[in-house]
């Protein structure tokens, strides 16, 4: 598909998803348009909405971002969820527990711990697939669940600070991440995506590895034939795009939310799958679309408060965009049949 | 001993109550999985059937219709997954994962449009139960299970409806090539794996519990995919596979005497399906064809 084909398709997708939000507005009784209205309101009308908002188009886009790094190697990392929950309690631990260390080696130490255990529970899947043959479906939704659970536990026993809520103490002020604005907080994370954006970008683009990934993700036989290591390329790929979405689990924890609070995640893991699938599995598209659907969620978690149309719009909003813009053949259809109207127009 | 016997008596009975949805799930997935198609929507045709089941139910106050309804909707998004990938050949993996957040927020969604209630339905009438000499009092759809998974055997093993099925998920190429509509076949599968997963479903809200509850399967579908394989893709293998999966969830409802906390608990069954998936399911062989669209001609 032509590059200005696919965005039509983009928008054509999203003018579906919000349509769909409309019916479902609709049906809890209000009008689409104030709805619409009141969620960009949320989402954008004051300060401290934008600040939501770009909080959560952050954490999004890190989870967009580690999806499509495992796309481009052609294996479909839906163990994301998990990987950022080892990434946040990692942090946790070693941003809690660790005491007397100066903020320029603490915090590059717990960032640099959640990275590599992310890392390698994402390569896990890769390597239970290539040594046990296990299905990588399967074990990827299986050790989602493990560490939502164990991480719960957690929280819920030997992590657990005094008190009603179940969460973990909060971390050292040495292992925090900075805010770029104090009132709401905006984590400093925001740089730290943009930095990991720009070399991802960098590193697909123009270095040898990132052209092993494309490579191996088009076509694996003939990697293998060109000489390139695709069961190496594979682990090392999806080890970064667990470590992309572990390091956003962190940022969470140092940046957003202080502590590890029980049940943080609204499926970002899967937010991840659908903002990826808004970019058109583009790097620099992922910024935008992680943004739009920020804006969204924070919207929606203001008109959930205010009126009462139900957060779980965003979900199936989100599973829209995944179904149409997952299938481009839906969409050559319509040109198919806008080409041939033109067509004979023409004539 | 009379004591032993009893543990060991409710472990079987909760292992069966526990299993059944996991293996008429599984049992769905069969189809899918051998006209080629992964059958990673299972959990999200098996959500939407919970849901549909209780909803009819409430609606009329009669679970008979309600469990139709749960059948009838669990086809209906299974359809629609079909559509998608045997018309549209859409990535069979990110298909399903659309139709299962479709399912998931879907069913959230319409929860509080008609209960106004984000965390359960009300509670609604169950089926009825029959009584076995040791199980005890059973459900009405165990017996469905088995009488399904015996006819699937025949109608897979035995019929030359089976073997078109068969070659299309080993060789959907040469099964075309043989004049076969494997098209046909597809959406037919699809739509049993639907009504089975949407069963499944339903039994789920108006057997073993009362009421619907937010993400009620938790998983449960990715189980039934990973019985599908442990029981080579035989609709009798994965009875037996139902109930060992089953039993691993009945543990943790066992252990909850003992104190353990019930989040560690509540890992048992994902941990032991990784072990089967990672230990105890080498060398088997999944339909050739599996995961992989075709062209059309």
């Amino acid at each position: 598909m032509s590059k200005s084909k696919k965005f039509v398709v983009i928008v054509l997708a999203l003018f579906i998803s919000l349509l769909v939000g409309a019916v479902i507005f609709s049906m809890c009784g209000y009008s689409p348009i104030s709805a619409y209205e009141a969620i960009f309101k949320g989402g954008l009308g004051n300060k401290s909405a934008v600040i939501n908002s770009l909080s959560q188009a952050m954490i999004i886009a890190f989870m967009g971002l580690a999806y499509i790094i495992s796309i481009r190697v052609g294996v479909c990392n839906i163990g994301l969820e998990g990987q950022m929950y080892v990434g946040a309690i990692v942090a946790t631990i070693f941003g809690a527990y660790i005491k007397g260390l100066p903020l320029v080696i603490h915090l590059p130490l717990v960032l640099a711990m959640a990275i590599i255990a992310s890392g390698l529970y994402g390569s896990l899947i890769a390597f239970l697939k290539i040594r046990f043959g296990a299905n990588e479906i399967i074990t990827a939704i299986m050790l989602n669940f493990i560490m939502e659970y164990f991480t719960s536990y957690l929280v819920n026993g030997p992590l657990k600070v005094a008190g009603t809520v179940a969460q973990s103490e909060k971390v050292r002020d040495s292992a925090t991440l900075f805010y770029l604005v104090k009132t709401p907080k905006l984590s400093s994370g925001i740089l730290i995506f943009a930095v990991l954006t720009m070399l991802m970008f960098f590193v697909m683009k123009y270095t040898k590895f990132g052209y092993q990934i494309r490579v191996t993700g088009e076509n694996k036989l003939a990697a293998e034939t060109g000489g390139i290591a695709v069961g190496k390329v594979m682990i090392m790929a999806v080890f970064i795009s667990g470590a992309i979405a572990g390091l956003g689990g962190a940022v969470i924890v140092l940046g957003v939310n202080g502590r590890f609070i029980d049940g943080f995640s609204s499926g970002y893991g899967w937010d991840g799958i659908a903002v990826a699938s808004l970019a058109g599995l583009s790097i620099i598209g992922n910024i935008f679309s992680a943004l739009l659907l920020g804006i969204l969620k924070a919207g929606a978690t203001v008109v959930n408060r205010t009126a009462k149309i139900p957060y779980d719009f965003i979900v199936v909003i989100q599973a829209i965009i995944v179904l149409t813009l997952g299938c481009p053949r839906l969409f050559e259809g319509i040109f198919r049949f806008v080409e041939n109207k033109i067509g004979k127009g023409r004539k | 001993m009379a004591e032993v016997m009893a543990v060991i008596q409710s472990i079987l009975s909760s292992a069966i109550r526990m299993g059944v949805p996991l293996a008429l799930g599984a049992l769905g997935g069969i189809y899918s999985s051998r006209a080629g198609i992964v059958a990673m929507g299972l959990e999200g045709m098996m959500l939407t059937g919970a849901f549909s089941a209780t909803y009819f139910t409430y609606v009329t106050n009669n679970p008979w219709i309600g469990l139709l309804g749960g059948m009838i909707s669990g086809m209906l998004i299974a359809l629609l997954e079909g559509i998608l990938i045997i018309r549209f050949k859409m990535d069979q993996v990110i298909g399903g994962v659309g139709i299962n957040l479709l399912a998931l927020g879907g069913t959230n969604l319409l929860m509080q449009v008609v209960w106004d209630n984000r965390g359960k339905s009300p509670l609604v009438p169950t089926l009825g139960k029959v009584r076995l000499p040791i199980l005890g009092n059973v459900s009405i759809i165990l017996a469905l299970l088995i009488i399904a998974a015996v006819a699937s055997w025949v109608l897979i093993y035995k019929t030359s409806w089976g073997l078109r099925l068969r070659l299309i998920g080993e060789n959907p190429i040469e099964a075309r090539s043989l004049g076969i509509n494997t098209k046909k076949i597809q959406y037919t599968a699809t739509a049993l794996c639907g009504l089975l997963s949407g069963l499944a479903g339903a039994y789920m809200c108006i057997d073993q519990l009362d009421f619907f509850s937010r993400n009620v399967t938790a998983g449960r579908g990715y189980i039934a995919m990973s019985i599908d394989i442990l029981g080579r893709y035989n609709p009798l293998g994965i009875l037996a596979g139902g109930i060992l999966f089953g039993a691993a969830d009945a543990l943790q409802v066992v252990l909850q005497k003992f104190d353990i906390s019930g989040q560690l608990l509540q890992i048992i069954p994902y941990m032991v399906t990784l072990l089967v998936i990672v230990f105890a399911v080498k060398h088997v062989k999944a339909p050739a064809s599996l995961g992989k669209n075709v062209e059309d001609e």
